[in-house]
């Protein structure tokens, strides 16, 4: 076998075969994904299921909102695995079984190690929220018109929309809700002081949960019947009211 | 093997191993000539980029289908020619007329049998945008696959595609202009793909004008009329307090008029969501909760486009506005939007003369656009 053309062969064999084994410096780090899932208290939130709200009854027919950047490690010391994306149950948790799935968002490279928490932040950070859905191609998140509200050059940060029936009689007709919420004051940025381990060689599964319930009761649970609607940029007191909720109604799992 | 054993005489067999290839690859060697053969018509295609509107989104084009202007030529002709139906009677313009920003005025359309289909037509302008679903129920995912779907259909041209190729590829004309768009060798090499990306290629191009008043009035060329400013500030909520909610633009937002998701607008009153007559969105997820729900349409251009809804229910825009004022019908899915909205008559007669500052005259009429025999 001392042919050249053999050893040629050979060589070129080893060029192809050894293309994304070869020793690089990304070696230390490994593949995570994040999995988010909706809940409405102890149960997986599914479209349009009906709730027990106070004396009333809900429906919530959408759910969805921004996340960006999810870092994981405290802020000095922190490594970003995602800048923006978008979650949306609507016509995702739609049954028992999907309702348990939740929605795989991220799927990206972290380098391996122990983090003792992983920060989110729920909408569209002041930077991007500057910028418009056409300025960006039409698989992008933030191309889309239904999350942009150009009377407030805003974005809408998250949206909730559902009914409630207040008279037991079965019919979701007595109440109409709708908050989207929108402006930058009302950006979100968590810190949620769970640790995660990145390890080696394996897909690392995040699995963020989202209480819709929580959403809506804090101290105080929202009077949805008196302010079903969040109309104008001035008056922002739901918004924060929901979006304040998310440090409460995100847990890690 | 001594012979092999020798590396110069291994060169040589090499070298002329790929030689043959090579000759043997070019095919056309023959010198009988070929009448199908396309070779000697030029091909060199001009790309073709859809102009950007202001405020409009970025047009997606598909990879695999590039827009060039002989591609629009060859997908306009299959477009409005009837050589594509079973008895030669219609086309995909029978039910897209032009002029009426490509739907027609039927509140169902019937193929060339006569046979009523139980959907309205929809409006093609603007549909090279839309990236959630074609269709009211958004079960067919590109216009390349929607496009071999009409050919078919017992209710629409009702032919068969072997048929309508081997049409194509006898045609006179059709073979040069396949070659044009495509590169094509051979006559037998026009198939339902290429067709179907052609008709994909025209409708990509079938936009707005931006001409439109509303356009207009965005760029700061024109104004509103006191009626179309209050008309505009409710459909988009733009005025709480001093003028009642509309709601429709949040779903039918700027600059498409439509953000292509899928609703329940409340058209009937239903209390089991199995009991649709048409389960819409339903029949194509097989999710519950979607049945009833159907793609919200655009409404640029929508004075045109009458009858109104997937079964064009409605004859005007009026009934469409009062159907909105009076919240519509219950169903555990009907959209929280959809509720009374209370409007007084005035400010229904604003909001229509908003709606109508969508007309778009200049797209209808637009000369690339038009029937080309
Ligand atoms: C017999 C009437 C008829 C003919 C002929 C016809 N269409 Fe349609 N078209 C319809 C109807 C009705 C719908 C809505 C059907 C549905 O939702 O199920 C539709 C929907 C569409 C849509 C979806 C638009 C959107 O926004 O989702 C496209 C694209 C389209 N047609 C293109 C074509 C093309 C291309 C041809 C010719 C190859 C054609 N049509 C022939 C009646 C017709
Ligand atoms: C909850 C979302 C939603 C809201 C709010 C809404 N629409 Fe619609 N609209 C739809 C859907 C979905 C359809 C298609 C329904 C169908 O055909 O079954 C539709 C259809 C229409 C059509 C018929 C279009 C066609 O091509 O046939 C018109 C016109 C219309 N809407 C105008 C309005 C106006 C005006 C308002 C405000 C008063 C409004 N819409 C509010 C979702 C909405």
């Amino acid at each position: 076998m001392k042919n050249p053309i053999y050893l040629l062969l050979v060589f070129m064999l080893f060029l192809i075969s050894c293309d994304d084994d070869g020793p690089n410096i990304l070696d230390d780090v490994a593949d995570v994904e994040i999995v988010f899932k909706a809940m409405f208290g102890d149960d997986p939130y599914i479209v349009n299921q009906t709730y027990d709200y106070g004396d009333d009854q809900i429906k919530i027919a959408t759910f969805s909102f921004y996340v960006s950047d999810i870092k994981l490690g405290s802020s000095s010391n922190a490594s970003e695995v995602e800048e923006i994306d978008f979650v949306d149950f609507s016509g995702v948790q739609v049954d028992q079984q999907s309702a348990e799935a939740g929605i795989r968002i991220v799927s990206s490279e972290a380098p391996i190690g122990n983090y003792p928490a992983m920060s989110i932040g729920i909408g569209v950070p002041s930077d991007l929220n500057k910028t418009s859905p056409d300025e960006y191609a039409p698989t992008h998140v933030l191309s889309k018109t239904s999350h942009y509200w150009a009377d407030w050059q805003s974005y809408i940060h998250m949206k909730i929309e559902g009914t409630l029936d207040t008279d037991g009689d079965g019919l979701f007709d007595d109440v109409s809700f709708m908050y989207h919420v929108g402006a930058d004051e009302t950006y979100e940025s968590l810190e949620i002081q769970t640790p995660v381990t990145i390890v080696k060689d394996e897909m690392n599964s995040i699995l963020v949960e989202v209480d819709l319930e929580k959403l809506f009761v804090s101290a105080t649970r929202l009077d949805i019947e008196a302010k079903p609607r969040l109309h104008t940029a001035e008056d922002l007191t739901v918004g924060h009211f929901l979006m304040d909720n998310f440090s409460n109604a995100v847990r890690l799992q | 093997m001594r012979f092999a054993s020798n590396k110069y005489y291994t060169y040589f067999f090499v070298l002329a191993l790929l030689i043959s290839l090579f000759i043997g690859g070019c095919g056309d060697s023959d010198v009988i000539e070929d009448p199908n053969d396309l070779t000697s018509i030029d091909y060199s295609p001009t790309s073709y980029e859809v102009p950007q509107i202001d405020g409009f989104p970025v047009m997606p084009v598909a990879p695999n289908n590039p827009l060039t202007v002989e591609g629009i030529f060859l997908g306009r002709k299959l477009f409005y020619d009837p050589i594509l139906s079973a008895d030669s009677t219609m086309s995909c313009a029978s039910c897209h007329l032009p002029e009426l920003s490509f739907t027609d005025n039927l509140a169902t359309s019937a193929g060339i049998d006569g046979i009523f289909g139980k959907r309205s037509s929809m409006s093609l302008l603007n549909v090279g945008y839309y990236t959630n679903g074609f269709f009211w129920d958004g079960r067919v995912g590109t216009l390349e696959e929607q496009a071999l779907l009409p050919v078919e259909d017992p209710i629409e041209l009702h032919d068969r595609w072997p048929n309508v190729v081997m049409k194509l590829q006898r045609h006179q004309d059709y073979p040069a202009d396949f070659r044009r768009a495509f590169g094509i060798d051979n006559k037998s090499q026009i198939n339902r793909e290429l067709a179907a990306r052609a008709i994909a290629q025209f409708e990509t191009s079938l936009i707005s004008s931006g001409n439109s008043k509303y356009d207009r009035v965005v760029r700061k060329e024109e104004f509103f009329t006191e009626a179309e400013e209050n008309g505009f500030l409710m459909f988009f909520d733009a005025a709480p307090g001093r003028l009642p909610d509309a709601e429709c633009g949040h779903c039918h937002n700027a600059p498409l008029f439509t953000t292509n998701e899928y609703a329940n607008n409340g058209l009937d009153e239903v209390l089991d969501l199995n009991n649709y007559i048409d389960k819409g969105r339903g029949t194509f997820t097989r999710v519950l909760n979607d049945n009833g729900q159907f793609r919200i349409p655009t409404l640029r251009n929508i004075s045109f486009s009458a009858p109104y809804m997937h079964d064009g229910r409605f004859a005007t825009l009026e009934e469409v506005i009062d159907h909105y004022i009076s919240g519509g019908q219950y169903a555990d899915n009907r959209h929280p939007l959809i509720q009374p909205l209370g409007l007084s008559e005035a400010q229904k007669a604003d909001l229509l003369a908003f709606i109508r500052t969508l007309d778009d005259v200049d797209a209808l009429q637009n000369p690339a656009y038009q029937n080309p025999f």
